[in-house]
């Protein structure tokens, strides 16, 4: 399984912790809030894109919006491949993580 | 909705052009959801704000993720170009072959043409020098005379401001004495030191303020200064030179960086101007060197030539007097003009030009046919992509089913044709280097492919290539996506007329432009054929001219001559100055003694046997001869249009006098036919041929037919045993007038060359279309011969249709040909007639390659097995 990029990896965060589903503008804001810069729509579909292409994401159409011609909304799913490639680049972050820990407290 | 109506109306419609991110996303409410929120959060004027940035960001990604998406279209498209390229191996070489061909032939044209007009260009100054030319009136035509006298140079400094600074180049041979004592001719140029300050041509070593100032100063190209003073340094050495029939030490102040060679004045050696007295450069009518001025940054030529008028009113008119005549004021027989440097290689004079030079009419008609060929091979490549559409038209069929739209199906084929044109480039250059030096010696210059890979020429010949490569690509992108995938992977009928009349005009045209090409080739050797073997009025084989020194006298020739002549071989010896070919002859003044009109003639100065040696046929009375004592008074003969201008038959001419131009007396002794001394492009001059048995510059021999060999072996001894001191140095007068040719000749080979590549175009043309309709008609062809036809029956039915095409080509491509062509020979004096010859050769010509081409292909179509091609579908 490869690994994640970096952006993708805060993408795939992102939806999980928005419960795995949810359209556009919360997802920015989150990860806006997660990476601490901003970030424009389109650089977010770019990414999106990759990851739809990838399989770690769905993406569908909603039902029309309940107000006069209101349309409809994309929204995201994180799929249970995505699921997975976020574990392992997050144990694999772990495990960078410790065995800097221990090369720290060596020297 | 009032979040909406608040939202930038511009940015909204820009968003939603964006139709790849609607598949999966949803801009505008995304946007708008944003926006709303911020709306409350931080105003209108954030949330508009935030609005528009986002929107011009977003717009740059989508640009980042299209460009990468179409990149990898892009990469799939070269990998299906590549695998059809590969499964069509002919048909794909043929293609880009074709188009190789036509692009190489364009770049070796591009390249000559570029460098017949980067001539004179690198000075500094180009643009503000020029060249102090006259046009004088003389038998009822002006003459152009690029050439004056030593005494304008300082006159034209005095006489008008604008004129900064001037030089003159008086052309030279002077013998220089080599550090093995051996005498050798040298051609040089005498100039003023402000050859510096004007032209950019330099020194390696030594001042360029002082280098020419002295009397007796030298200075040459590195090679030279070897050849005369050994391998040590020269500069302050001094080169013995041969000078008014002594030794004189000339002191070598400079090395002279080598001139370029696409300069119009070439040399490789100066002396100084200082160095011939001053009293030498007073006479106004002296003609004898070439001037060159260089203009203030303010002045402006028409300034100039107009103060030119004046100067020629106060200074020349004294002495052209005798020019005039009755009621003629100097304004009509001689005009003052400025020549632009840069325009005297490609227009030069036709008298008195010391380069050979170069021809603009060449220049247009390469460039032409530069276009012509690559219109031939750019139709060739589109008609071969579109014949081989059927192809492909399954293909075009599935990707249209599944969804691909013609958009994206024309940028592929467009993809496809970029990538040929591509390779077609690069073995384009591959075939421009390896023929460069071939080329080099039919154009008889010196070019190099460096040029085309020069930053600039390579970005214009990459944009050339695309633009090329989407012209060509247009219309088969266009013909094959509009196949129905429906009738296509039926198998059905994809292909109508009308698209295969198109294709058919397309050979058509290319047919009649190679047939322009042919018939253009086919002219210019006419032509030339014909210039070369009209009589020229005397014999030009058989003669050779040998260098006279000028410390000999008569009595050296005479003895030289009693020598030579005591062998067999050789036939007749004569010196004199003039040999008919030369580049350069003079001029003068003849009258009759009851008259006082002034004819200008063309004046040949010669010694005894001038007419035998050279073979002219008398017209009337004889030949100068020893056995009249009165020839040595003063004798002339006269050619046929000389008489006939003074107003006598050859008959009537003899035994009269004439005065001469410098108020001597002298009887015609006889008249020679009419003899062409220049190149046979200009009408014959009326000429005098005054006998001057003490002034020479080359003795002439004829030698007799068999043993040429044997007789350049016993004239080499006689001549090393008379001139020990002296390099036997000699030429064919033959070698001598074929240079006069070598512009036509060039022409012919370079048309040689271009009219069998276009016509191999045509022909691979012609290959792409009959093998195209061969194949469609596979099953005609298998019916035909299932019901007993013959496989040559079967072929004569199929090439009827492409002998119609061919014919139908020449028809059209005649006429055309004929009038470029007439236009062409109308620049010579004696020229022959196209001749329906060359129409009707032409016209087998390309009947039998176009047949050739259809049999090689159709055959093997005709000749299958009937059972095997109507089971085919």
């Amino acid at each position: 399984m490869p690994v994640l990029a970096v952006r993708e990896e805060i993408i795939l965060s992102s939806l999980l912790i928005l419960g795995g589903r949810t359209h556009a503008a919360p997802l920015r804001e989150k990860v806006v809030e997660l990476s601490k810069r901003e970030i424009v729509y389109g650089t977010l579909y770019n990414l999106l894109e990759v990851l739809i292409r990838k399989g770690y994401v769905t993406s569908r159409k909603s039902d029309p919006l309940p107000v006069r011609g209101g349309r409809s909304k994309a929204i995201y799913s994180i799929t249970a491949k995505g699921v997975r490639a976020l574990q392992e680049t997050l144990f694999m972050h772990d495990g960078i993580r410790k065995s800097i820990r221990a090369f720290a407290v060596e020297t | 909705m009032a979040t909406r109506s608040q939202s930038p109306r511009l940015a909204r419609r820009l968003l939603a052009r964006l139709d790849v991110y609607q598949w999966n996303h949803s801009i505008l409410e995304d946007f708008d959801e944003t926006f709303s929120e911020l709306l409350q959060s931080g105003g209108p004027l954030r949330a508009r704000c935030w609005y528009w940035m986002s929107t011009v960001m977003t717009l740059a990604a989508y640009l980042k993720f299209i460009m990468s998406w179409r990149f990898h279209m892009f990469r799939n498209h070269l990998i299906i170009a590549y695998r059809n390229f590969i499964r069509h191996k002919l048909f794909s070489f043929i293609n880009v072959f074709g188009l190789a061909v036509g692009l190489g032939v364009c770049m070796m044209i591009t390249l000559w043409v570029l460098n017949e007009c980067s001539y004179d260009r690198f000075h500094k100054n180009a643009d503000r020098i020029f060249r102090v030319e006259r046009e004088l009136f003389r038998d009822n035509l002006f003459s152009r005379w690029p050439i004056t006298g030593g005494v304008y140079r300082q006159a034209l400094i005095d006489d008008i401001p604008e004129v900064e600074n001037a030089v003159r180049f008086w052309r030279r041979t002077l013998v220089f004495k080599d550090h093995k004592e051996f005498r050798r001719q040298q051609d040089l140029y005498a100039a003023d030191n402000s050859v510096f300050k004007i032209f950019d041509f330099a020194l390696e070593e030594g001042d360029v303020e002082t280098a020419l100032t002295e009397p007796m100063t030298v200075i040459l190209t590195r090679e030279n200064a070897s050849r005369y003073l050994g391998a040590e340094d020269a500069v302050g050495r001094s080169i013995p030179v041969e000078w008014n029939g002594q030794m004189v030490d000339f002191k070598v102040t400079g090395i002279l960086k080598k001139v370029p060679v696409n300069s119009h004045i070439q040399f490789d050696t100066l002396i100084s101007m200082a160095s011939y007295p001053k009293e030498q450069f007073t006479n106004w009518r002296a003609n004898n060197l070439y001037t060159y001025v260089l203009l203030t940054k303010t002045a402006s030529k028409r300034d100039v030539e107009q103060k030119f008028k004046t100067f020629v009113g106060r200074r020349l008119e004294p002495y052209y007097g005798d020019l005039l005549g009755r009621g003629q004021a100097i304004h009509d027989v001689l005009k003052m003009y400025l020549y632009p440097l840069t325009g005297v290689h490609l227009h030069p004079s036709a008298n008195w030009e010391a380069e050979p030079g170069g021809s603009v009419a060449s220049v247009y008609a390469f460039s032409l046919v530069a276009i012509l060929i690559l219109i031939i091979a750019c139709l060739n490549f589109i008609n071969l992509s579109t014949a081989r559409a059927g192809k492909r038209a399954k293909e075009v069929g599935i990707r249209k089913t599944i969804g691909a739209a013609e958009r994206q199906l024309r940028r592929q084929f467009i993809h496809e044709s970029l990538m040929l044109t591509f390779i077609s480039l690069a073995l384009a250059l591959v075939f421009g280097e390896l023929s460069v030096r071939a080329v080099n010696k039919i154009f008889s210059g010196n070019l190099s492919m460096s040029v085309l890979f020069e930053p600039l020429n390579l970005a214009v010949i990459v944009v050339a290539a695309v633009a090329l490569g989407i012209l060509a690509g247009l219309y088969p992108a266009f013909y094959m996506t509009r196949f129905e995938p429906a009738g296509v992977l039926r198998g059905g009928v994809y292909l109508g007329r009308a698209k295969s009349r198109f294709r058919r005009n397309l050979v058509v045209i290319q047919f009649a432009v190679s047939i322009v090409i042919m018939i253009g080739m086919f002219t210019v050797s006419r032509q030339l054929h014909y210039i070369q073997t009209r009589p020229l009025g005397f014999d030009k084989s058989n003669v050779v001219l040998l260098q006279v020194r000028s410390s000999w006298g008569a009595t050296t020739y005479e003895s030289l001559r009693n020598e030579l002549l005591r062998d067999p071989r050789i036939y007749a010896v004569s010196s004199g100055t003039d040999a008919p070919g030369d580049p350069l002859y003079s001029n003068g003044a003849v009258m009759r003694q009851d008259s006082t009109e002034v004819i200008n003639m063309i004046y040949y100065t010669t010694g005894y046997d001038y007419a035998e040696t050279y073979g002219m046929e008398l017209a009337a009375g004889r030949a100068f001869s020893r056995d009249f004592g009165t020839d040595a008074a003063g004798a002339v003969m006269l050619n046929e249009s000389a008489a006939k201008r003074i107003g006598w038959t050859p008959a009537e001419a003899v035994g009269k006098r004439l005065i001469l131009g410098d108020k001597s007396a002298a009887a015609v002794v006889g008249v020679v036919k009419n003899f062409n001394y220049k190149s046979l492009r200009s009408e014959i001059e009326p000429t005098i041929i005054v006998l001057r048995p003490d002034v020479m510059t080359q003795v002439s021999v004829r030698i007799k037919v068999g043993d040429e060999e044997g007789a350049l072996r016993y004239l080499r001894e006689k001549w090393e045993r008379t001139f020990p001191e002296d390099q036997f140095e000699y030429g064919f007068l033959d070698a001598r007038i074929e240079r006069a040719y070598e512009g036509e000749r060039t022409t012919r080979n370079i048309g040689l060359v271009f009219a069998s590549l276009s016509v191999l175009i045509s022909c691979l043309g012609l290959l792409g279309l009959v093998s195209f309709t061969a194949e469609e008609k596979t099953k005609e062809i298998g019916i035909r011969k299932a019901l007993g036809a013959s496989t040559g029956k079967v072929l004569l039915m199929l090439s009827r249709e492409f002998i119609k095409w061919i014919i139908l080509a020449n028809i059209l491509a005649w006429p055309l040909a004929w009038f470029l062509m007439n236009k062409w020979l109308e620049n010579f004096a004696f020229r022959t007639d196209i001749g329906w010859g060359v129409f009707i050769l032409t016209g087998i010509l390309t009947m039998s390659f176009g047949i050739i081409t259809f049999i090689s292909h159709t055959v093997r179509a005709a000749s299958v097995n009937p059972a095997d091609c109507i089971r085919h579908e």
